[in-house]
């Protein structure tokens, strides 16, 4: 009796199922197409199902009620093991993550998963150290604070983190605070601190991190000699580095080139004005010979020696900016042409522009010309991918 | 080798004729054919953890979505979207939600991947953009915490909320 029942089931819901015929034996095929018209004349001619005995369709549709009771009891969230539930929770957003969180204890538990704030973005949020020391127990990884309000909150010590990639750019935090967050990391790879302001002790927490590929240091104040030593002695990793705009001294550029870590790929050194010289620049090259993306525009003494140094010695140079490096000469510069890899130039505020035609003429098809006004060496969010942080999707 | 078929037995004893390439789409099925080296035509391969309505589900499916191209591997860079569930996807799933989490299971089970994402996208729908009670009303969840915890959660994550 149970089993026809189910065949009853089967054939009922073929109904509904018209591209995928399924045949259940060869048997059942007959009664099925027998079935099928029948009951669909039942089912959807009739508007309301009559209840009478003997009728297929009622047959069908106490079986149905039965089934549905049943799926019903079973019909519960709960249900699903706490690894589907983590295969769901990624598609939504924070906000609705920390609602779902906020349903029960279970989910709760789940929610937490560190899988699920691997990646955050509160750019342009205010967040209180307690927030901040609750979000990186979660096991962030990857973090944008890309000026945020960063605010003490009950004198929080923001516990040991997982931090790997940290953007700090233009973030208002005070100096405690970042000593507070900075002290919590030891595995950053990548770190912007752009435009704020640092000092000896920030920096001792900074190179902590000795396994640190980027640093974005971009138009910080507070960056001593001293600082300077710290970063090239203990970041022998370093690949790129961003110091524009630092304010530094010529006896901190001087020692920056000399002890600049060997493996350094990236460097932006640009806005020293008077300080980065034709010295600097050959101590540079000589021991950074990996150099691929050089920025050292609005340097006003460079001189086209610098030019001959780097066609010598940087043979891996692919792009290099020296906007407003006015003593620069078009003749200088189309000798990088000779270098294998070069591909960009960018010489903006120098030329005229005639001059500049003539060099772009000059250069070919191969080398770009003025294509890039701002520099993105080490800054975690360039151009146009505003929601990624050193390439890595952040958005929630 | 187009229109082997191969059978499938549900919990509930019925068997099932489905094309090889259909049934391959289940990484479970794919597996067992290739590595145990099932004949196709004799044998009837048992799925005891799903039953009659919700196989015919996922064999409708699969069937639907035979010539799709193999769902593409996760990656963190990529944007987890819920708002590209086809429309046929949309109407097959509109089911009640036991139905639905039953397919979430079968799919896991059968290790259907496009089916998990597409089930669990809708999930995620139903979801997305409401408050806890509403939630809760949702899904039938009760709440057990206190007012306290739930205070504490939720300034634990008041920087969640969108602005």
């Amino acid at each position: 009796m149970t089993s026809t029942k189910r065949k009853h089931t089967t054939i009922a819901q073929n109904d509904l199922d018209h591209e995928n015929p399924i045949i259940n034996g060869k048997k059942n095929l007959d009664r099925l197409k027998k079935l099928k018209g029948k009951s669909k004349s039942k089912i959807v001619d009739v508007p309301t199902l009559s209840h009478g005995p003997g009728d297929v369709s009622n047959t069908f549709q106490r079986y149905r009620s039965k089934t549905r009771s049943k799926t019903d009891a079973k019909s519960n969230i709960f249900q699903l093991p706490d690894e589907i539930i983590l295969t769901i929770l990624p598609y939504l957003n924070k906000a609705s993550l920390v609602a779902f969180i906020q349903t029960c204890r279970k989910y709760r538990a789940i929610g937490y998963h560190p899988n699920l704030w691997r990646r955050i973005d509160l750019s342009y949020k205010r967040i209180g150290s307690e927030q901040l020391n609750s979000l990186l127990q979660r096991g962030t990884v990857t973090l944008k604070l890309n000026q945020s309000t960063i605010e003490e909150s009950n004198f929080t010590y923001i516990e040991p983190s997982a931090l790997c990639h940290l953007d700090l750019t233009a973030a208002i935090i005070s100096t405690d605070l970042l000593l507070n967050l900075l002290r919590s990391c030891t595995s950053l790879c990548k770190l912007s601190l752009e435009s704020v302001p640092l000092n000896y002790k920030i920096v001792k927490k900074i190179v902590a991190n000795v396994q640190l590929d980027t640093l974005n240091l971009a138009m910080c104040t507070g960056i001593t000699f001293e600082c300077c030593r710290l970063i090239t002695n203990k970041l022998l990793s370093l690949r790129s580095l961003n110091i524009a705009w630092t304010e530094l001294s010529s006896q901190s550029i001087q020692y920056i080139c000399e002890t600049i870590p060997r493996c350094i790929e990236n460097l932006n050194i640009s806005g020293h004005r008077y300080n980065l010289t034709d010295d600097c620049m050959q101590t540079l090259v000589h021991r950074a010979f990996r150099l691929h993306f050089l920025d050292i525009s609005d340097s006003v003494v460079i001189s086209d020696q610098s030019i001959i140094a780097l066609r010598q010695h940087s043979r891996l140079l692919e792009h290099l900016s020296a906007s407003r490096c006015y003593l620069l000469s078009p003749s200088a510069l189309i000798t990088l042409k000779s270098l294998p890899a070069f591909t960009a130039l960018d010489i903006f505020g120098t030329l005229a522009q005639l001059p500049l035609q003539q060099l772009r003429n000059e250069l070919g098809t191969r080398i770009h010309l003025n294509m890039f006004p701002l520099s993105n060496i080490a800054r975690p969010t360039t151009g146009i991918q505003r929601t990624s942080l050193w390439g890595l999707r952040t958005r929630s | 080798m187009a229109g082997h078929k191969i059978k499938l037995q549900s919990s509930d004893g019925d068997t099932f004729d489905v094309e090889v390439e259909i049934a391959k789409q289940s990484a479970t099925i794919k597996t067992m054919l290739e590595d145990l080296g099932m004949d196709e035509e004799e044998d009837v391969i048992p799925l005891p953890n799903v039953n009659s309505a919700i196989l015919k589900k996922v064999i409708q499916w699969a069937t639907h979505h035979k010539d799709d191209p193999p769902p593409p591997e996760d990656d963190e860079n990529r944007e987890k979207n819920t708002n590209d569930i086809s429309s046929w996807d949309q109407d097959f799933l509109k089911v009640d939600q036991g139905t639905l989490f039953e397919l979430i299971l079968a799919a896991n089970y059968l290790d259907i991947k496009g089916l998990l994402d597409v089930t669990c996208k809708t999930v995620a729908n139903m979801i997305k953009g409401k408050t806890p009670e509403e939630i809760r009303r949702t899904f039938n969840i009760k709440n057990d915490f206190t007012p306290q915890e739930e205070e504490q959660i939720k300034k634990e994550n008041e920087w969640c909320e969108e602005k």
